[in-house]
């Protein structure tokens, strides 16, 4: 979805600093069994008014990285091992609490996948939309009442004088999404992070929101970072995509490149599945089990898994290695092609 | 309330087994088994208390008096009537192991029975019983057991007695709850289809499933037993002088507080050091005998 | 709300009567002749005896003699105290309001100590200030009462000198509220702690819970500061259960202030009590026993109406 330039580039125009980025990052958990390796050495980049997709299936650490780009898991449980993040050229460090508030919810907000479970039950909509402005600089006012009557008319809501009245459990999961959505653009961020939107919603519920988080990112000029385990929903939006698998960046590249040319088995097979699924096709059956994060194979993390798998594969594991234009995988198989 | 409520079929295993696992269970807790250590410790001065005392419990030195610790050979000290501290704590370790225990004992017997037969069949019976059983919860606890003490008249026999009529109605509402739940599980009623007569159903297949709880119930609440039984001895119900009682050597200890505060100290400190043992002994049992409170690993 | 009150009070009355009877029992249970403690053990003349009994009553039926006492009792008509020689009923209320007002001391400690500490042991929760204040407060519910308001007396009465350590009002100085809050400091913390323990543990937990709902990491990633996020939020989802158990509460505080006040010497009830058994006024003891049951009644079924006005699912 990446359009064309067609400008004669001026001659010295410096490299747009990026807006967010990640360097890094590594999470682990403690457990019974041992320590959980949920994100491992994650590193990327959002632009201004781009959209990346992270992709993966439940325990590739996509959740995990998203929360954490502004360092929002509570620590214990959570162990940040690593990382480093910069946001619009400052550093966001871990122990800066007041920096932290400021820039969450304002200039990085987030929405979650159960939007009904991310209001409070005891307070009505209007109040937990008012009180964000509060928490940021707004009092409750004639003025803050307007903005946020306007916010929830452009996310799509339908009567938004009678939805400021209500509880949360009187929502439907679309309604209920959107609101969430409303709250997390309330105070114009540069940033959203949406968590599975879609994913607890019914079809037609899904397109909407994918196409109001679109429309968000047109009006307002803010930067997406979509995280879905579902491929379809990613390519609607995404500049780029990540595929994550074990707590690493598997496969990376924009989204055109991806989908036609995919690299990584494990993107393949995502791929390949996905399609059966919409041509309605044989499933795609993908051998093996999910990765134990607290018992990660040696080598390669998906070499048991792999079909592709050689012998390197299980004894080594592969750093990322770029090839064409702005792609990068973690797999052997790109060297033995020599690109 | 543990391994009943859940379990739709019998224990499968052999007790042995079972035991094995408990004990397992048990032994990696180990507040628990400090706890045990402890208690062990305190019945062996019960036991032992004439042998390794170092004074006479009732005999005061009048030269003495109210002598702080570590002073004239007394560690902890003497009282205001010149009587060692150890020495007297060593000994009241006797009346508070049998004023703790045995009330529990009576009231586990005399409640489980109540409740088995009010729990098992309810209707009219189980209803009358569970009424008159909520007459004494209406009562505030320590209160009735202190108005029976008083009526009765003062002394470890009354203390016991009072103590176990009040404990009675919790452990029976206990077994109610549980027989009442297990009466409805599957395995009563295989029982019964194989056609056990009514008491077999309750002995064989209802109590085995009811002791644990009342296990766990009487020993976490033992803690509570050692204190009120001390409250008894405080109000002055329990032994009489000179026989030595921990809450009564508290009272003492009262009218000597501003010159000699550790007559009163000492005796609350080892009080406390009990129940908190059974606390945790309770807490340990629990977690053992309910196999899906452990932990893995 | 009505349905669950006109419940609760017709399960009430069978209660109030059993509770009269186990209190009539007791008075029964006192080993002894009645009439010879009046004579004195000279008199053994069997006729004088037997006149006494009469008067008494005591010739009746047991069932007779607890009918003409209940409706001795009703009418409000408690008995005389044989240490005062004064009808029982005209001591008993004044001693009541004593104890009511140390109650309710104990509930502000209670409540307020409580909350904080499980709130704050939640939120920094597996911090060494967490352990040591649970362990803490296991050691403080696992002491007799009447020994920690000896080991207070003695910090703040006698060495520091801070707080009286005796009675209700001082005997030099005027009665004021002030005078009367400074000498129902420390009974009351004392008389609080077990209930302290228990609200702080169970306000812990369920905060606990709360914390880990979506809703609460959703609070902080819109910027929310901790105070916000845990009294705003975290707090008011906590809130019935915390009134939920303090209610429970209530009815133990007044029921167990019986050794504080003698520790403290606070005129109350169960001072009333502990003087009655000593002096064997069994009547006066009958009487107190009576009392404090009914205010226990009342007090537990106010507090449950009120659980049950807050919340309509705990009247299950």
């Amino acid at each position: 979805m990446s359009v064309m330039n067609t400008d004669p580039i001026p001659a010295s125009k410096p490299a747009e600093t990026p807006l967010l980025e990640v360097s890094g990052l590594t999470v682990r958990f403690g457990s019974p069994d041992g320590e959980v390796h949920a994100v491992e050495d994650v590193s990327f980049t959002l632009g201004r008014g781009e959209s990346i997709g992270i992709v993966g299936e439940s325990g590739s650490g996509k959740t995990v990285t998203c929360t954490s780009l502004t360092w929002l898991l509570p620590s214990p449980p959570a162990r940040y091992v690593n990382g480093r993040i910069r946001y619009d050229t400052r550093e966001l460090r871990r122990d800066d609490e007041g920096t932290l508030r400021a820039v969450r919810g304002s200039r990085i907000a987030m929405v979650f996948q159960n939007a009904r479970a991310a209001l409070d039950p005891s307070y009505r909509i209007g109040q937990q939309l008012h009180e964000i402005l509060a928490a940021h600089g707004q009092p409750r006012s004639a003025a803050t009442r307007r903005i946020v009557v306007e916010t929830l008319r452009s996310c799509n809501i339908a009567d938004p004088d009678a939805l400021l009245e209500r509880y949360p459990h009187e929502l439907s999961g679309g309604v209920a999404q959107r609101v969430t959505i409303a709250m997390a653009l309330i105070v114009k961020p540069d940033v959203i992070i949406a968590d599975e939107p879609t994913t607890a919603l019914d079809l037609l519920s899904q397109l909407e929101v994918l196409r109001l988080l679109e429309r968000i990112r047109v009006d307002i000029g803010c930067s997406i970072v979509l995280v879905s385990h579902d491929l379809a929903v990613v390519r609607r939006i995404a500049d780029r995509v990540l595929i994550m698998y074990a707590g690493r960046i598997v496969e990376r590249g924009s989204t055109e490149a991806l989908f036609s040319d995919p690299r990584h088995p494990y993107t393949r097979a995502l791929l390949a599945s996905s399609q059966q699924r919409l041509q309605g096709g044989q499933l795609y059956e993908l051998a093996g089990q999910p990765p134990d994060l607290a018992h990660l194979p040696a080598g390669c993390s998906f070499s048991p898994r792999c079909p592709n798998a050689f012998d390197r594969c299980h004894v080594e594991d592969p750093r990322p290695i770029g090839f064409g234009v702005d792609r990068e995988a973690r797999c052997f198989l790109l060297e033995s092609d020599g690109d | 309330m543990s391994a009943l409520a859940g379990h739709v079929g019998r224990v499968a295993q052999p007790p042995a087994t079972a035991i094995r696992q408990a004990l397992n269970a048990f032994s990696r807790d180990r507040a628990a088994v400090a706890a045990v250590v402890l208690l062990a410790i305190v019945l062996f001065i019960a036991i032992a208390a004439p042998i390794i005392a170092p004074y006479d419990p009732d005999a005061g030195d009048g030269t003495m008096l109210l002598s702080p610790p570590l002073t004239g050979g007394h560690l902890l000290g003497t009282d205001g009537q010149g009587r060692d501290l150890l020495t007297r704590l060593l000994f009241g370790t006797r009346l508070a192991v049998v004023e703790a225990t045995v009330p529990v004992v009576m009231a586990a017997v005399a409640g489980t029975t109540l409740g088995l037969l009010a729990g098992f069949y309810e209707g009219l019976l189980g209803g009358l019983v569970m009424r008159v059983l909520d007459v004494f919860f209406a009562i505030p606890l320590v209160l009735l057991g202190i108005a029976i003490a008083a009526a009765l008249g003062s002394g470890p026999p009354t203390v016991i007695l009072s103590m176990a009529v009040v404990i009675t109605p919790y452990i029976a509402r206990v077994v109610f709850t549980a027989t009442s739940q297990l009466k409805h599980s599957l395995f009563v009623k295989a029982a019964r289809s194989s056609g056990s007569g009514e008491l077999e159903i309750l002995r064989e297949e209802i109590l085995p499933h009811v002791i644990p709880s009342v296990i766990v119930y009487g020993t976490t609440n033992m803690g509570a037993m050692i204190v009120f039984a001390a409250g008894f001895g405080f109000l002055g119900l329990g032994a009489q002088p000179p026989t030595s009682d921990w809450g009564a050597m508290i009272a003492f200890g009262m009218t000597t507080l501003a010159s000699a505060p550790w007559v009163s100290t000492f005796p609350g400190l080892v009080i406390i050091a009990v129940a908190l043992a059974f606390n945790y002994l309770g807490d340990g049992l629990r977690i053992a005998l309910d196999p899906r409170l452990r932990t893995r690993a | 709300m009505i349905a669950y009150l006109a419940r609760r009070t017709l399960a009430t009355i069978p209660t109030l009567i059993g509770v009269s009877i186990v209190t009539f029992a007791l008075i029964k249970l006192v080993p002894g002749d009645p009439a010879q403690a009046i004579l004195g053990p000279a008199q053994t003349n069997p006729q004088a005896l037997a006149a006494v009994r009469h008067s008494l009553g005591l010739d009746q039926p047991v069932t007779t003699q607890y009918w003409i006492w209940l409706t001795h009792l009703v009418s409000g008509d408690l008995g005389v105290s044989s240490q005062f020689r004064v009808p029982v009923a005209t001591i008993l209320f004044g001693k009541v309001g004593n104890t009511l007002i140390l109650t309710v001391g104990s509930l502000v400690f209670a409540i307020t100590l409580g909350l904080a500490l499980g709130i704050t042991t939640a939120v920094r929760r597996g911090s060494r200030y967490d352990r040591g204040a649970m362990f803490l407060s296991l050691v403080a519910a696992s002491a007799p009462v009447f020994w920690i308001g000896i080991l207070l007396s003695y910090l703040f009465s006698i060495q520091l000198g801070l707080l009286p350590a005796m009675g209700m009002a001082s005997a030099t100085e005027p009665s004021t509220p002030l005078t009367l809050l400074q000498h129902l400091i420390l009974p009351a913390f004392t008389n609080s702690v077990i209930s302290l323990a228990v609200i702080a543990r169970i306000v812990r937990s369920t905060m606990l819970e709360t914390l880990a709902q979506p809703y609460i990491l959703a609070a902080r990633s819109r910027g929310f500061s901790t105070r916000r996020v845990v009294l705003g939020h975290a707090f008011r989802n906590v809130l019935p259960d915390a009134i939920n158990i303090t209610g429970l509460q209530v009815g133990y505080l007044f029921g167990g202030a019986l050794f504080t006040e003698v520790v403290f010497n606070w005129p109350g009830i169960g001072s009333l009590i502990y003087n009655s058994i000593q002096a064997r006024d069994y009547v006066m003891l009958q009487g107190a026993v009576l009392v404090v049951s009914l205010v226990f009644i009342l007090v537990n079924f106010g507090s449950d109406s009120a659980r049950v006005a807050l919340d309509p699912k705990a009247a299950g």
